[in-house]
């Protein structure tokens, strides 16, 4: 079955209210095309799903797209803060629902085990309990008594992950960096995977083998997309552009500046 | 006058506290070249993954901003993250993290300054912090710039937790406590009255006063205060030369801006071999 479709046939999955999430890291495999899609679509009241929100998310909160928002870290890793999500947060003009790392690791996982929760002693005992939107409730192990943080599960509608490569039928790898994608990939409703290139068969080479296999079985849809990650780095293909980054930094909250940024590019 | 930087001697100091056969993480530039340090010094079995999961347990390299490029090819696996919290959650990581508010009792936080509904500042969010908690036997502090708004009687959002209310609740397992916190001031550690904030040493040239002066609480001292040790010769030539030649320590110096940034990148980027991308 050829899964190659095109990105208008995937931003189709996409509705107003719709939970979008998004693969990659902070400024590492940002699936970037398909977020300056979304934030020019016909679309709102989104809610976005991301252990480690870079660019991506911040553009989509600038843009107005965003109601709320789960997530566990949102920021451009070394080269500072998130311009748009921190402007949103001071205003209190989105809803946030802030995770740790392993605490949404076991809220996709669940998802991924089609069940309700899974337990954690990860992030018991902190702040990330006691926001008014916390997700969170405790339970008691039923074999040693021991107290537990309940996760439940997060099934995002959409899922946009960006690979190196895809073929045909719709599986892909990712060379660098897996992040939480492996389970994310498994607790979404629909996967669309965004690739560097589309091949007939994946190569039997060395940083295949060592890259993180995503499964046809999974994917709705693959879509080819060179330099997909815009300005995020995809290892080994391209570098992230740390001057965009910082432009980007200092002059995404001017609404001229910013507007023209994501609409022509 | 020293024959080394502030940075450096951090560095040094912080590469002291990795054990082997775990993994050793620095998640600032400084305590990421500590564990380098310590990888190419007295601990060659320091499992290290700073800079990329997919290229973990690699070989001591020399620190680049896009790091991922440089290690790849000597990373022993691609470790997954759902596999890398396992590993923590059976102790086998050590960590520095970098902290934007520390309190009195070691509590930390690098989520939001002000109350969480509406900050005052919006920072990263908890990020791993809750969850290193819960595996790490002490949890280690560089915090770069020691002043009342980072070293703080009680933070506003508690991302890992202090020695403050350890009473609260007995669990099975026990969290990590508040290990070493490393500033440009001095060492800390949390064995002060009631677990509270200690001074360990004092970096050269730095008065017990300059560091009261600095922090949001009184902080405890014993009388007779060390210096913090001075890094060896062999740390020095192993910083300069081997693990940060490129000079990307300078960017957690008090010199560090945009254009040091980008310069110390287009020298990266343009090095021979590095031209792809």
């Amino acid at each position: 079955m050829k899964k190659t479709v095109t990105l208008a046939q995937a931003l189709a999955a996409v509705s107003s209210g719709s939970s979008v999430a998004f693969g990659g890291g902070g400024i590492q495999r940002k699936p970037m095309a398909v977020a300056r899609a979304l934030a020019t679509a016909d679309l709102d009241d989104l809610t976005v799903v991301t252990m480690l929100g870079g660019p991506e998310t911040d553009l989509l909160i600038g843009a107005g797209k965003v109601r709320e928002l789960r997530f566990a870290f949102v920021g451009f890793d070394a080269f500072g803060l998130a311009p748009h999500f921190r402007k949103a947060r001071e205003a209190g003009s989105i809803s946030v629902v802030e995770y740790s790392e392993a605490t949404i690791i076991a809220a996709f996982e669940a998802a991924a085990k089609n069940l309700p929760f899974l337990p954690t002693r990860f992030g018991l005992d902190t702040d990330i309990l006691t926001t008014p939107t916390a997700p969170f409730s405790t339970v008691i192990c039923p074999f040693s008594g021991e107290e537990l943080l309940a996760v439940p599960a997060l099934c995002p509608d959409v899922a946009f992950i960006h690979a190196n490569m895809a073929d045909r039928h719709g599986n892909a790898v990712i060379i660098g960096d897996g992040y939480a994608d492996p389970l994310l990939l498994q607790a979404a409703k629909t996967v669309f995977v965004t690739a560097e290139r589309i091949v007939d068969e994946l190569p039997d080479d060395a940083a295949t083998a060592g890259g993180t296999f995503l499964s046809r079985l999974w994917i709705e849809g693959v879509i080819e997309m060179p330099r997909g990650a815009g300005m995020t780095a995809l290892y080994p293909e391209y570098r992230f552009d740390l001057a965009a980054i910082l432009e980007y930094q200092k002059r995404a909250t001017d609404p001229e500046w910013f507007s023209a940024w994501f609409r022509d590019q | 006058m020293n024959n080394y930087t502030l940075e450096e001697l951090l560095i040094s100091r912080m590469a002291r506290e990795f054990r082997g056969n775990a993994m050793g993480v620095g998640a600032t530039i400084l305590s990421d070249l500590s564990a380098r340090l310590a990888k190419a010094l007295h601990v060659p079995d320091l499992f290290l993954t700073t800079g990329s999961r997919a290229a973990a347990d690699c070989d001591v390299h020399a620190k680049a901003l896009a790091d991922e490029w440089t290690l790849a090819t000597s990373g022993r696996m691609n470790l997954s993250w759902q596999e890398m919290f396992h590993l923590i959650a059976h102790g086998k990581l050590q960590i520095w993290i970098g902290v934007v508010q520390l309190d009195q009792y070691g509590a930390s936080n690098i989520s939001v300054i002000g109350p969480w509904a509406k900050p005052k500042a919006q920072l990263v969010g908890a990020r791993g912090v809750p969850d290193d908690l819960w595996g790490c036997e002490i949890l280690c502090y560089h915090v770069r710039k020691h002043t009342k708004c980072t070293i703080v009687a009680k933070v506003d959002f508690v991302c890992g937790r202090g020695n403050e209310d350890r009473s609260v609740k007995v669990r099975t397992v026990r969290p990590a406590r508040p290990g070493l916190v490393v500033t440009d001031l001095g060492v800390f550690d949390f064995e002060g009255p009631d677990g509270s904030m200690r001074v360990v040493s004092l970096h050269p040239g730095v008065t017990l006063e300059s560091v009261q002066e600095n922090s949001g609480f009184v902080v405890h001292s014993e009388t007779e205060i060390p210096v913090t040790p001075a890094p060896t010769v062999e740390e020095l030539q192993l910083i300069r030369e081997v693990i940060d030649p490129h000079g990307l320590r300078r960017l957690e110096s008090a010199e560090s801006n945009d254009a040091l940034l980008m310069e110390l990148w287009h020298r990266e980027t343009n090095a021979p071999g590095n031209r792809r991308a």
